[in-house]
């Protein structure tokens, strides 16, 4: 194994133990479905998002599986990233940060370089916030019991956590030099879990409280399978344009319920559907090392089914993002300005509403990377900078940078 | 698609791997949640699919078993009690019984002395009052306990046994006596009782069956407490104005003139064996209804659990206690009181089981440390009140034995509320009381604040 590969493969157990440990994410993800958390690449990142329709054996993107053909070496590419959440309310702010849960990819040349597999893990959505809210409770006064019963001060704390994440098997296939495809079949696993606690406390609102806390849990275990297919071809000259679609396809759901103090605890099963994702982008050089790309992804989440107290909310969700890329070059001590450099733009609506209206967030985002030695991989970040939510609207408003780190090596012994 | 071109000169990679990692590093440290502000109110306005109920309060007054039964500990016999109990209180009285071996008054006489009318001066019973019952204040009791006779005038009565006393005969009635030595009033924290020398020596001469020491009429009211013979363990600091080395109990201090030597001396002959008759003793309530009842020294505990079936199922208990009413007609020291966890099948139908056997079968619930009902009569508190919350909660998990019991006991030294500042309960004689079912206002009950699961039911 190349060092690049080892570097990757150590990232990314870094990287998962990290994510082990964070903390909390935006507080809109404390509701519904959860945040959108897939990280593809550090440079799809700093592009804006668009990345459907690219293909680049050197730093393979797996954001379309149709651009892996090409691919001359195993690839191992390990991406995540860390947000800083300002959030703020009417009357509260908060600061929060969470490491997210990486993406791990490896791709497999096959056919000389005419096809390729594919294997990994990625998180879809994840859902990690803690919210604590002062609790008024009427109960006998201890002092008194048959007295009139007073106030006891005390809190409710909601946690809500938990990621959605799949693992894709797929394969890509180069049809000729100007048309691949692609397809994966995508088994997603996950968890959604509301753990709610009430503390009583005291009249007072001091001191160890008289009485038990009440905590329940419910945990919703997800168990999918969906597939992916994806299309890459370059139509004139070199516009490159990409669509994949994920269509429609069902969870099955095991719904938990439990009360701390209770023995044993309440299964049921359901079913949600998932609407199909679809994505379409294009790419093309504009000027000299200058090259331009869009893309729009849609999720229809109006049409989800399954889970009434979702789907109550969602709406139909979508991102555009649109950006440049000034390309890598190796010219000798050309210094800086071998480096690559993106900036893109993106908007997205999330998959649900809040306080009945939509939660829609735009991104500004820079990015750039290094090529290792011997192009044995590459090493990119994107910064970006998010707007989401609006306090008039939504009750809340968040103001998050996110840095976006992307490893891939290339083994050379295949 | 693919680009690849020319090889250009590159940084070394162990570089871009150290960089690499160090900065992965970094973000793990201080991005994966330990810069994050604490949790607030930022983020509850968003709904959630859970829901607590409210917390609720239902008074359980209905019992599934109740009873008493009375308490022995088999390690100590009746008489070593080490207290002896004079007078009435109430419906309890009780004499004191003492037995002297002439065979050690023999040995007990200075070499040479002879006990006859010409050589014995005075004959003297004492009696030790113990320290919770004098009139003044001393050192291990602050103040003279409200709920013990307060320093009553008593005429004692003192007379010799027809037969051979028997300590196994006793709690019970009183022997039959055969002459009386004499009455006398007295009071304080040790009274001397003057025996006639001729009927003293007649008595000792027959074999010295024993004495009686019986409440005279004229006394005031009170049970009072004596020190016994063998109080003498250690830790014991119960007896008022008596120096390092006095024979408590029921003494007989005998002086008399020793002839050859021209000297008045005396000697203390102290009892082989005392007990105290309670041979009146209160019935305890007649059941629950009528109330219940802790009773030390002659142990009689009450038992009772409550009837959960009215609560609803898929409840987390988040507060049970158990509430008694304070009855004002409790008498004695300060105990603590201790609810265990005890099978009823240890209890039903019995008429006495042993604190050994409580021991090997209990669990503690909960207790109360050093309970002062008189004070809290003073203070006019009116509950006593245990937590059972853990009870409760297992009883509806299943996860208490079906058949278990609640069983009201005073600080035994099991169970983890014995302390040094309490007796055993064998020491003192007490009687907790608490108002029964039947009281309209007062009853015991259960105080239960429960809240129902969300999710059950399905």
């Amino acid at each position: 194994m190349s060092a690049c590969a080892r570097v990757a493969a150590a990232a990314a157990l870094l990287l998962s133990l990290g994510a082990a440990v964070s903390s909390a994410q935006s507080p809109f993800a404390r509701t519904n479905i959860g945040q959108d958390i897939r990280a593809s690449d550090a440079r799809i990142e700093g592009r804006g998002g668009w990345g459907v329709a690219e293909s680049d054996t050197l730093s393979p993107s797996f954001h379309n599986l149709a651009g892996l053909p090409g691919l001359r070496h195993v690839a191992i590419s390990v991406c995540g990233f860390a947000a800083l959440t300002a959030s703020e309310t009417a009357t509260a702010d908060r600061n929060t940060s969470r490491l997210t849960t990486p993406s791990v990819r490896v791709g497999l040349p096959l056919l000389d370089g005419r096809a390729a597999v594919t294997a990994g893990f990625r998180a879809l959505r994840g859902t990690q916030y803690t919210s604590v809210t002062p609790l008024e409770t009427l109960l006998p006064d201890p002092d008194d019991p048959l007295g009139d019963p007073v106030i006891f001060h005390g809190t409710e704390t909601l946690v809500r956590e938990g990621t959605q994440f799949e693992v894709p098997l797929g394969g890509a296939y180069r049809v000729n030099d100007r048309l691949s495809v692609g397809a994966s079949l995508n088994l997603v696993r996950g968890v959604v879990r509301e753990r709610l606690r009430d503390d009583v406390g005291t009249p007072d609102g001091t001191g160890d409280s008289p009485y038990v806390a009440v905590s329940e849990v419910l945990t919703d275990d997800i168990n999918g399978l969906s597939t992916t297919w994806s299309v890459l071809a370059r139509p004139w000259r070199n516009l490159s344009v990409g669509a994949t679609v994920t269509p429609g396809h069902g969870w099955d759901m095991t719904r938990t319920r439990d009360m701390l103090g209770l023995p044993g605890t309440r299964t049921q099963a359901y079913e949600v559907r998932l609407p199909a994702t679809w994505a379409v982008g294009a790419q093309m050089p504009v000027r000299g090392r200058w090259r331009a790309g869009g893309e729009f992804e849609s999720q229809p989440f109006g049409g989800f089914a399954g889970n009434d107290a979702w789907a109550a909310d969602m709406v139909d969700a979508w991102r555009w993002s649109v950006g440049v890329e000034r390309v890598e070059q190796w010219r000798r001590r050309g210094g800086w300005r071998n480096l690559p450099l993106r900036l893109g733009l993106s908007r997205q609506r999330w998959p649900y509403q809040v306080g009945g209206a939509d939660v829609l967030e735009t991104r500004i985002a820079a990015g750039t990377g290094l090529t290792f030695r011997e192009q044995s991989g590459h090493l990119d970040v994107a910064l970006s900078y998010g707007w989401t939510g609006d306090r008039q609207d939504n009750g809340l408003a968040d103001r998050t940078w996110r840095l976006t780190v992307s490893l891939a090596g290339l083994e050379r012994w295949w | 698609m693919s680009q690849f071109p020319p090889r250009p000169p590159q940084p070394r990679p162990t570089a871009i791997v150290a960089g690499a990692l160090l900065a992965a590093c970094a973000l793990c440290a201080v991005l994966a949640g330990c810069t994050s502000d604490e949790a607030n109110l930022v983020g509850t306005g968003l709904p959630g699919e859970l829901q607590l109920n409210t917390p609720q309060t239902v008074f359980v007054e209905a019992l599934s078993a109740s009873g008493r039964v009375a308490v022995k500990d088999e390690a100590l016999s009746y008489d070593h009690n080490e207290l002896l109990y004079f007078g009435s209180q109430g419906a309890d009285a009780s004499s004191i019984l003492a037995h002297y071996n002439v065979q050690t008054l023999r040995d007990s006489l200075p070499v040479g002395a002879v006990l006859d009318e010409t050589t014995v001066t005075s004959v003297k019973l004492r009696l030790f009052r113990t320290e919770a019952y004098a009139a003044v204040p001393d050192s291990l009791l602050d103040v003279v306990h409200p709920l013990l006779p307060q320093n009553p005038t008593k005429v004692f009565e003192i007379h010799t046994l027809a037969a051979p006393l028997d300590v196994a005969l006793y709690p019970g009635p009183e022997p039959a006596t055969a002459d009386p030595l004499g009455s006398q009033e007295g009071a304080g924290a040790s009274v001397f009782l003057d025996l006639p020398v001729a009927q003293f020596l007649i008595w000792v001469a027959s074999g010295m069956n024993g004495l009686l020491i019986r409440e005279g009429s004229g006394s005031q009211p009170g049970l009072l407490g004596y020190a016994a013979v063998d109080m003498t363990t250690g830790g014991y600091q119960e007896i008022d104005l008596v120096g390092v080395g006095t024979t408590v109990g029921p003494v007989l201090t005998v002086a008399y003139r020793d002839e050859a030597a021209e000297l008045d001396t005396a000697f203390v002959f102290a009892p082989d064996v005392d007990v105290s008759t309670f041979h009146a003793l209160a019935p305890p309530p007649a059941d629950i209804a009528a109330g219940l009842e802790v009773q030390t020294h002659l142990r009689r505990y009450p038992y009772f659990f409550p009837d959960l079936a009215d609560l609803p199922d898929d409840i987390l208990i988040n507060r049970a206690v158990l509430r008694l009413a304070i009855d004002a007609a409790t008498f004695g020291p300060v105990e603590s009181l201790v609810l265990h966890e005890v099978p009823l099948s240890l209890l039903a139908g019995r008429d006495t089981v042993t604190v050994q056997e409580i021991e090997a079968a209990a669990t503690t619930a909960d207790g109360i440390l050093a309970v002062d009902i008189g004070q809290m009569i003073f203070d006019e508190e009116t509950w006593v009140g245990f937590d059972i919350t853990g009870t409760v909660q297992r009883s509806l998990n299943g996860a208490l034995a079906p058949d278990t019991v609640l069983l009201l006991t005073a600080g035994e030294e099991f169970g983890g509320y014995s302390v040094s500042g309490n007796y055993s309960p064998d020491f003192y004689f007490g009687r907790m009381l608490f108002l029964g079912a039947g009281h309209p206002t007062l009853a015991p009950h259960f105080e239960i604040t429960f809240t129902p699961f969300s999710g059950g039911g399905s």
